[in-house]
């Protein structure tokens, strides 16, 4: 029997490797991706706490933020675009104009 | 996450429903722009709506009377003196952002509307932050906030560091927020509500559910999301580039408006929808106080520390506002332990309380002061921000000159500026608590003090003692102008005669422990909660809306 503890899992497993991917990825892309992954883990958690606790809470929430998601990804991919205009690379590392 | 939906809950968002409008309007209106006059146009829309927005406030905050707490949309949201004093200085960075940027945007080649209704957005976001309970309504609202944002810190086109500091911002900000909402996502779980004023009798009833690793991790990971937010160490190492990159004007409403809504929020959920006592961890003493403790230390020697070698000023005033962040962090502490020391009343916790919000409103004015005089500095995507490139501005430009000075001297606290003032009452009123280790961190908040004044003052030697070495392109605005001459008048007027604001910000800090709120917070089922918030709901809107209720027709009982 498959239970809350078991999605629970899944979904702290699915956040932690994305955020591994965040912190050790280096494609702006990948990284972005990695970010989109942690927000649908946490979407999986909501969804299975409020399955199994009973009430529609988390379920609503999983549309909400499906749809910040969206308008993030809007803005990010904008923002990628823009930086690979600038300069042909989407390596963050290479992105160092700033230094003291 | 119940929300109940009474035509009259929009009474307590209205300033931030004036602003989202007027947003909306600007970027209609820009549509049907294509000459610069017609730009300025739409930049005047946006100062009117932020107006507009400013009268609705002032007279939402006559109508609270005393410590009042109004729930809205069945407790998603909240009204109360508190945010009303938070949307002054959220109302005061969009508005100041606005006269920043006509001039700038036009110098720099990227003079369009968007800029005026991004500025609206971003306020609303901060204003909403404020006012939710609710941790999904805070999500969005602080969504709202960082994506308006994430876009105005690459507005310049032709500036790669906008684009690169913005991608940073960016990858960071969602990074930070997908951390905070799995927070959220174990509160719920553990609690089976949304609503973090609901989740407090449970955990209450609960010592075990309190105490688990369920409600401490999503308490921890709140924590850092938010830390991220406003900067503080560990969280910070985000800040330099992204305020160096961004444009000045986009820097001073991220330094001011996004620290001040992060700390609106830090309050409310961590120690007022929690309660004081919610800080204490587990059985082992002041666990969270604990955290926040050691935190604030790490924060200000991070800032201040960081400070001394910045040769780029927009650099160097990043790592200040980590320090800045530290210092308020002391506010929180000393609140925390207010009511700690003293379980059954928050009254203690008020004072510490208070100290945060007058410091972030210093803390706005004197910012843009600064951030106002260096946005004139740079042509074409390229600021001019090096600490020589200042050299000789303050007999070249003698008022700008003076603004950048009395605004560094103000984040440094030297009186009789309102950064001294604030300074002052935070330290005053964390040592009235008595604790020797209060005692202790205002001792190394005054050594740090004392650090950050080796650079501030080393600006205004520039300023004043160096010769020019290279030509600096300066361009005159009368927005800046302007803004800066109101920032000068409310950081002089706050250190002069604070009395006025101290008593609104004690009152604003008293509306969070209103026995209104602790009663609905008890009475979570719905029924019983229905007629009291209508109850108070009438009560505090009465005073401020009673001739429009009475053109309007009475809404239908419950």
């Amino acid at each position: 029997m498959i239970g809350l503890t078991h999605y629970l899992v899944v979904s702290a497993l699915l956040f932690g490797i994305g955020t591994l991917g965040v912190l050790v990825r280096r494609n702006a892309l990948v990284v972005f991706m990695c970010i989109e992954l942690m927000l649908n883990a946490v979407n999986m958690s909501f969804i299975a706490f409020s399955r199994f606790r009973g009430g529609m809470d988390g379920h609503v929430v999983a549309f909400f933020v499906m749809a910040v998601a969206a308008a993030e990804a809007a803005v990010g991919l904008a923002l990628i675009l823009h930086l690979f205009r600038t300069r042909q690379s989407l390596n963050v590392d290479e992105a160092n104009l700033m230094r003291h | 996450m119940n929300i109940a939906f009474q035509i009259e809950d929009l009474w307590g968002i209205l300033p931030a429903i004036v602003l989202c409008a007027f947003g909306g309007i600007a970027a209609l209106a820009e549509v049907f722009a294509d000459r610069s006059a017609s730009r300025s146009f739409v930049a005047g829309l946006g100062g009117f709506g932020v107006l507009i927005a400013l009268g609705v406030n002032c007279w939402q905050w006559a109508g609270i009377e005393g410590a009042f707490s109004v729930p809205l949309f069945g407790g998603a949201l909240v009204m109360d003196a508190f945010s009303t004093f938070f949307n002054f200085a959220f109302l005061a960075a969009a508005g100041l952002a606005l006269l920043l940027g006509a001039g700038y945007l036009r110098q720099h080649d990227a003079d369009q509307g968007e800029y005026t209704s991004l500025v609206l957005f971003g306020a609303t976001g901060m204003m909403l932050m404020a006012q939710s309970r609710d941790l999904i309504v805070f999500f969005i609202a602080l969504e709202l906030m960082s994506i308006a944002v994430y876009v105005l810190t690459a507005f310049v086109r032709k500036s790669r560091r906008g684009a690169e500091s913005a991608l940073k911002y960016f990858l960071i900000g969602s990074f930070a927020s997908a951390i905070l909402l799995y927070g959220a996502a174990l509160l719920y779980g553990a609690t089976g509500t949304t609503d973090a004023t609901a989740m407090r009798p449970i955990l209450d009833a609960d010592p075990a559910l309190k105490s688990s690793m369920l409600v401490q991790l999503g308490m921890l990971f709140l924590l850092v999301g938010l830390g991220f937010k406003v900067a503080m160490a560990p969280f910070h190492l985000w800040t330099p580039d992204v305020y160096e990159g961004a444009p000045s004007p986009v820097t001073a409403f991220m330094a001011a408006g996004v620290k001040a809504a992060g700390f609106a929020a830090l309050i409310r959920i961590f120690t007022v929808t929690f309660g004081y006592d919610a800080l204490e961890f587990g059985d082992s003493g002041n666990g969270w106080v604990g955290v926040l403790y050691g935190l604030a230390i790490v924060t200000m020697f991070a800032g201040n520390l960081g400070a001394l070698p910045q040769t780029n000023i927009k650099r160097m005033l990043a790592y200040s506002s980590i320090s800045h962040a530290g210092y308020l962090l002391i506010g929180l502490v000393a609140s925390a332990f207010g009511d700690l020391s003293n379980a059954s009343t928050i009254d203690q916790a008020v004072g510490p309380g208070s100290t945060i919000a007058l410091y972030l409103l210093a803390y706005t004015f004197s910012t843009f002061l600064v951030f106002g005089g260096l946005s004139l500095l740079g042509k074409d995507g390229e600021e001019y921000t090096n600490l020589s490139d200042l050299a000789g501005l303050g007999f070249k430009r003698p008022f700008v000159g003076v603004a950048i000075t009395l605004g560094l001297l103000s984040l440094a606290g030297i009186p009789p500026l309102g950064g001294f003032f604030a300074k002052f009452y935070l330290f005053r009123e964390a040592m009235t608590l008595g604790r020797p280790e209060l005692t202790i961190l205002v001792l190394i908040a005054a050594v740090n003090s004392m650090i950050a004044l080796y650079y501030y003052l080393r600006v205004i030697v520039f300023l004043y003692m160096k010769e020019p070495t290279r030509e600096v392109p300066v361009f005159e605005s009368r927005g800046v102008t302007v803004a800066l001459a109101l920032s000068l008048m409310a950081t002089v007027a706050l250190g002069v005669m604070p009395s006025r604001a101290v008593d609104m910000a004690r009152r604003s800090m008293a509306s969070l422990g209103s026995t209104e709120a602790r009663a609905a917070a008890r009475a979570p089922d719905s029924t019983q909660t229905a007629d009291s918030i209508k109850a108070a709901a009438v009560k505090a809107l009465d005073g401020a809306a009673t001739r429009l209720r009475k053109a309007a027709p009475a809404p239908a009982a419950e």
